[in-house]
């Protein structure tokens, strides 16, 4: 295993793959909570359009990937105080729309592999820079989120009260979907979409499934996501499999057994 | 506690509620004195909830004025539907969410902040609740936690929308009960919106009637007339005294 890790890219995977592992679940116990798990979806296929506009126009991939992501958050934070339909149409337009708009872009952009790598993502083709972008992003959220959580869990919890509380709740609704929106921009570029959507969601559903408190919600969706990225990287590269699918694939798998320790706690 | 009417705590002065420019409310004038229990009544859609939120501070008037005597801590009780279980947090940690309006975003919790939830829980009864999920408690449990949060704010007014919906008799009466010992004997002011008239009758001071776009306000005694509640809901109401006790008896149209 330490040999493994003699490999540089393998070793800019392992930090990148853990950054967004930690960036991704932690948000990812808010999304879940909130059912807004397709928001983080959405958010995925917005940031790739962003990639690929950027790769169409010789454009600066990272500002443009960040913009199209938080101009995204933004527009479905405000989704939720549409009265005449679902908050979640709303998604399903912003996922529908930026995904078709990303194949269109990227069949004029010709099949630029840069382009490419964002759909399905190649953790094992990161550089120094992406490695430690995703990792001072991680930074941001853990701080964030550390520093902030109790406002967050009160809004996500009660917002009727905290909105009588004095608090913004749409503001507050708006940094979260702001600091999802970064994050998975950020990652989407180093891991692909899928294997991004499946950190935001899968982890925290097996943490929520296997604890019973909050505080454990959130270190064990961190541990989780940290865990099956890591195994993901050397399992697929021993057994020649691609690295991101093969994280997906462990994510999953760790739902079921997640429900299962929950339920012998019980 | 008797009630101070030289400084009340909030002062609705010929007030009207709207929503989306279409007034709910017109012309609302009372006030809520320190140490008084408020009962707001009425039928389902009566505009309860939209007087209750003008309180808040969450609808801005239309028209008139909302005086607070300085900047009043509200403890608020909401109605359980509005709260989301899925969220698994402790009863400890719910109530310590009511030190929110005392506390900046990045506060940290001070040795003042767990005294007030450990008084809050204790006065409610519930402090051997406190490590329990929230979720898991029952209806009467979880309404006394959220009675608990609203009261680690110690606040100025209490403020409770439909606290009895869902919950058994017994739950019910223990509930009000406590809302009358902590009005009465520790003199928390409390204003009450509910839709069960014996809740008022048993437990407020002053009540505000609201009926079909009217608004009544006085005290219980006054307000609460049989004619004025027949007509309200279109049923004949009698109020029986019996062992000291006002009693709301519904039966038949009128």
């Amino acid at each position: 295993m330490s040999g493994l890790f003699e490999l540089e890219f393998m070793r800019l995977a392992a930090v990148a793959g853990t950054a967004a592992a930690l960036a991704l679940s932690i948000l990812g116990v808010y999304v879940v909570l909130k059912r807004v798990v397709f928001v983080g979806l959405t958010l995925a296929n917005v940031a790739t359009l962003g990639a690929a506009l950027a790769a169409l126009f010789h454009l600066p991939l990272h500002a443009v990937m960040l913009a199209a992501t938080l101009a995204g958050a933004a527009a479905l934070a405000g989704a939720a105080s549409l009265r005449r339909v679902p908050a979640e149409s709303v998604v399903g337009w912003g996922f529908a729309a930026a995904s078709g708009l990303t194949v269109l872009v990227l069949s004029r952009a010709g099949g630029d592999s840069d382009a490419m790598r964002l759909l399905f993502g190649n953790v094992l083709a990161i550089t120094p820079g992406e490695a430690a972008l995703m990792a001072g992003v991680a930074l941001a959220v853990v701080t964030l989120h550390g520093l902030l959580a109790r406002r967050f869990v009160l809004v996500v919890f009660d917002p009727e009260m905290a909105r009588a509380a004095g608090i913004a709740t749409h503001g507050w609704t708006l940094l979260l979907y702001l600091t999802v929106g970064g994050a998975t921009a950020a990652a989407v570029h180093e891991t692909g979409a899928l294997l991004s959507f499946a950190l935001l969601t899968l982890p925290a559903m097996a943490a929520l499934l296997a604890t019973r408190g909050l505080r454990a919600a959130f270190m064990t969706a961190a541990g989780i996501a940290v865990t099956a990225t890591l195994a993901g990287l050397v399992l697929s590269f021993r057994w020649d499999l691609p690295a991101g699918p093969f994280a997906v694939v462990l994510l999953a798998l760790a739902v079921p057994v997640a429900a299962l320790v929950g339920r012998l706690r019980r | 506690m008797s009630r101070d009417h030289s400084h009340p705590l909030l002062r609705f002065d010929d007030v009207t509620l709207s929503y989306g420019g279409a007034p709910v409310l017109r012309r609302l004038s009372f006030h809520i004195c320190r140490g008084e229990f408020l009962g707001i009544v009425g039928p389902n859609g009566s505009g309860k909830t939209t007087i209750l939120r003008a309180i808040l501070g969450l609808l801005k008037p239309a028209r008139g004025t909302i005086a607070r005597s300085g900047r009043p801590v509200i403890g608020y009780v909401p109605q359980r539907e509005h709260i989301d279980t899925i969220v698994p947090v402790t009863a400890g940690e719910v109530v310590m969410m009511g030190r929110a309006p005392r506390l900046g975003p990045l506060a940290r919790l001070g040795r003042r902040d767990t005294a007030a939830v450990e008084e809050a829980l204790a006065r409610v009864g519930v402090g051997e609740l406190a490590p329990r999920l929230f979720r898991d408690l029952s209806g009467g449990q979880q309404q006394r936690v959220l009675l608990a949060r609203a009261l680690a704010a110690e606040p100025d007014l209490l403020v409770l929308d439909e606290p009895t919906s869902g919950m058994d008799l017994a739950s019910e009466h223990a509930l009000v009960e406590l809302l009358v010992e902590l009005n009465r004997r520790q003199g928390l002011t409390v204003l009450l919106v509910t839709h069960l008239l014996q809740t008022v009758l048993d437990a407020a001071t002053s009540i505000l009637l609201i009926d079909r776009g009217r608004v009544l306000y006085g005290d219980a005694g006054e307000v609460l007339r049989e004619d004025r509640l027949a007509a309200l809901y279109g049923l004949s109401v009698r109020l029986v005294e019996a062992g000291g006790r006002r009693t709301v008896v519904v039966g038949g149209r009128p």
